[in-house]
């Protein structure tokens, strides 16, 4: 959308869109609401366009020193924040914690391979039934479970991926997105083994021997410990000679092959990878919850994530772990809103695809090929 | 230095397309063309737009699958050979349109040239000559690909491609859209890397400078060869004169 129209376009739409929620007077506030803060963001943009929100930090714009320092404070809020969080409130932030890793996950395949990818959550429930089945049938040990999980969904990703992946980038979407839908069905219809609609209860919590690590810190620190290893394992391979070629070859497929890039390879490698990550995070899932069931991984599920990773800033670690925790505690805050919150998030989505399409903190790349 | 040792003699021709017919889906593009390319030579394939240049490169990269034909490579077989096998055999194409890695700076398009180079010491060497190569390449070396003028994203084209060490380079119109001054860059440089042991397949629309610097060249037409010759004979000839040359 070009220059100051769509300033003035943005309040319009959005008060039309809760015109059938509000009557014409709520409307009305909603209009002139949002009026003032495009005009306001509008006078920001055009006159003082450096502290306006483009100017918005790059992390990699920081000084070495600088970013050390703020890497050190995020160690040490993020150890300390348990003892000054109420049993909710941690519970809302192991939550979201969970989908930090899953976008993260999500990331490696469309931020970094550039392929979109539809039933993302069905890796999710994979790996998450897959302990639930093994815990309850075999008693088997969180800690243990937590590679068995990633490799099943690793396994699954590759039976999906070897044969659609040879085809255009497209095809992926549309699988991936059957594949969602079949994954809920079953889970939903094949009691003997996952429970139908009712699911798997009584799913062993974390423990190792005799010591218990199921209370929400040890959950806390748990999901903790995953998100540092899933970002330094992302922001390692967005700089390794691999990462670099998933940038080849998002940027010009073609011309990654004329270089001798075996590019079904890269994606399907990527591909599992990000399974592999859901999958893992699946099995943290089901032990956090003790509990699973169909509902768990809905569609809506695989569009969150995806949300998360589009918002933050694709292929930027930074970015997909403030778009995750963006659209997790967000609407979490403000759930007295409950009925408009889908609302509310769509429309957040909108704003950002008009005003921010490169995502919150994006990758310097990305920006290059946006041509900023 | 350029190239690896060409592969061991054998027949004559290097390269040799025989009969290929390929093209996207239904519609066949290139007709059962002939083509042979010797150590060491620089040959033009020229043709007006749409004629299935770019096709025929395609095909002999491994990019698109040939319906017929054959094509061998120092006496091999390479008919249905994926990208990645053709690339490490010696054949590499530098595309049309000047399609570097806008995102990845000046060095890491060098890289992923280097791909298939598994040794970190041997490519790190390689860009190192490359940088020597193409000083301004050197100048901008962390600067974004997509950066750089369009005079030196050939260069990074041409440079990229010569990074996995080819014995056979195909130049895709490289001179297309680019400044005279630039233009004579190219050829200088194409001149340059068949004389560092690098055979080259030269696909232009510029027939006069092509052909001035070609040992053969050929005619293409809506997907079947019309001409064939030395650069002399066809720059002399009627119908290219009458129709590339305007005269
Ligand atoms: N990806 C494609 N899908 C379908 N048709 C294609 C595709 N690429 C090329 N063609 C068609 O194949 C024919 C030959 O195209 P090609 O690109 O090989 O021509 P060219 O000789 O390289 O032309 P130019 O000088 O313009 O680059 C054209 O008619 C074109 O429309
Ligand atoms: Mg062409």
């Amino acid at each position: 959308m070009s220059g100051r129209l769509k300033y003035l376009i943005w309040p319009l739409w959005i008060a039309v869109l809760v015109w059938p929620f509000t009557k014409l007077r709520g409307a009305l506030i909603v209009l002139a609401a949002a009026a003032a803060g495009s005009a306001l963001l509008f006078v920001l943009r055009s006159w003082a366009p450096r502290i306006a929100l483009p100017a918005m930090p790059r992390l990699a714009s920081f000084s070495g020193h600088t970013k050390t320092g703020l890497l050190i404070a995020l160690v040490l809020f993020s150890l300390a924040l348990p003892l000054c969080l109420n049993k909710y409130f941690l519970d809302v932030v192991v939550t979201a914690g969970i989908y930090v890793v899953l976008a993260l996950g999500l990331n490696i395949i469309v931020g970094l391979a550039g392929l979109l990818v539809l039933g993302y959550i069905a890796f999710y429930a994979v790996g998450a039934y897959g302990y639930a089945i093994l815990s309850t049938h075999f008693h088997l040990n969180f800690f243990w479970a937590l590679p068995i999980g990633a490799l099943l969904a690793l396994l699954a990703g590759l039976l999906l991926g070897l044969p659609t992946l040879r085809l255009r980038g497209d095809y992926l979407a549309i699988v991936t997105l059957g594949f969602g839908e079949i994954m809920r069905i079953v889970l939903n219809n094949w009691d003997g083994l996952t429970g139908g609609p009712n699911g798997i209860m009584h799913i062993g919590r974390p423990a190792i021997g005799a010591l218990a690590l199921g209370r929400p810190t040890h959950l806390y620190y748990i999901v903790l410990a995953l998100i540092a290893l899933a970002a330094l394992l992302t922001s390692r391979l967005n700089r390794s000679r691999l990462g670099r070629a998933l940038v080849a070859m998002r940027e010009d497929e073609t011309a990654a092959r004329a270089c001798g890039i075996d590019t079904t390879r890269l994606k399907v490698l990527a591909f599992c990878l990000s399974a592999a990550v859901a999958g893992l995070m699946g099995v943290v899932f089901a032990a956090k919850m003790s509990f699973v069931s169909p509902e768990s991984f809905t569609f809506w599920e695989s569009v969150m994530v995806l949300c998360m990773v589009v918002l933050g800033g694709m292929a930027s670690v930074p970015g997909v772990i403030l778009g995750a925790l963006a659209l997790i505690v967000l609407p979490e805050a403000f759930r007295g809103l409950q009925h408009y919150r889908m609302l509310v998030f769509g429309a957040a989505m909108i704003a950002m695809m008009i005003f921010r399409p490169q995502g919150l903190l994006p990758s310097r790349r990305r920006t290059l090929e946006l041509g900023e | 230095m350029l190239s690896r040792a060409a592969p061991a003699a054998g027949p004559a021709a290097l390269l040799s397309l025989r009969g290929l017919r390929c093209g996207y889906g239904q519609l066949e593009v290139l007709h059962g063309i002939s083509l042979e390319v010797r150590r060491g030579e620089i040959v033009a394939l020229l043709g007006a737009n749409g004629a299935g240049k770019t096709t025929a490169i395609a095909a002999i990269s491994g990019l698109l699958p040939a319906t017929a034909g054959a094509i061998s490579y120092g006496g091999r077989d390479i008919t249905g050979l994926p990208p990645d096998r053709i690339v490490a055999l010696g054949v590499v194409q530098v595309p049309e349109g000047r399609r570097i890695f806008p995102g990845l700076t000046v060095r890491e398009n060098l890289e992923m040239g280097a791909y298939l180079t598994e040794n970190r010491r041997a490519r790190a060497a390689g860009i190192e000559r490359a940088f020597a190569m193409f000083p301004r390449l050197a100048e901008r070396r962390d600067q974004p690909g997509g950066t750089l003028s369009g005079g030196e994203q050939q260069m990074l084209a041409i440079a990229r491609g010569l990074m996995s060490q080819p014995a056979l380079m195909l130049l895709d119109e490289p001179s297309l859209g680019l400044a005279p001054i630039v233009v004579d860059a190219v050829f200088d440089l194409i001149r340059e890397i068949r004389a560092g042991g690098i055979t080259v397949v030269l696909v232009e629309q510029n027939a006069q400078r092509s052909l001035e610097i070609a040992d053969r060249g050929y005619l293409l037409e809506t997907g079947a060869m019309v001409l064939e010759g030395t650069g002399a004979a066809l720059l002399a000839h009627q119908r290219v004169r009458a129709s590339y040359l305007g005269a």
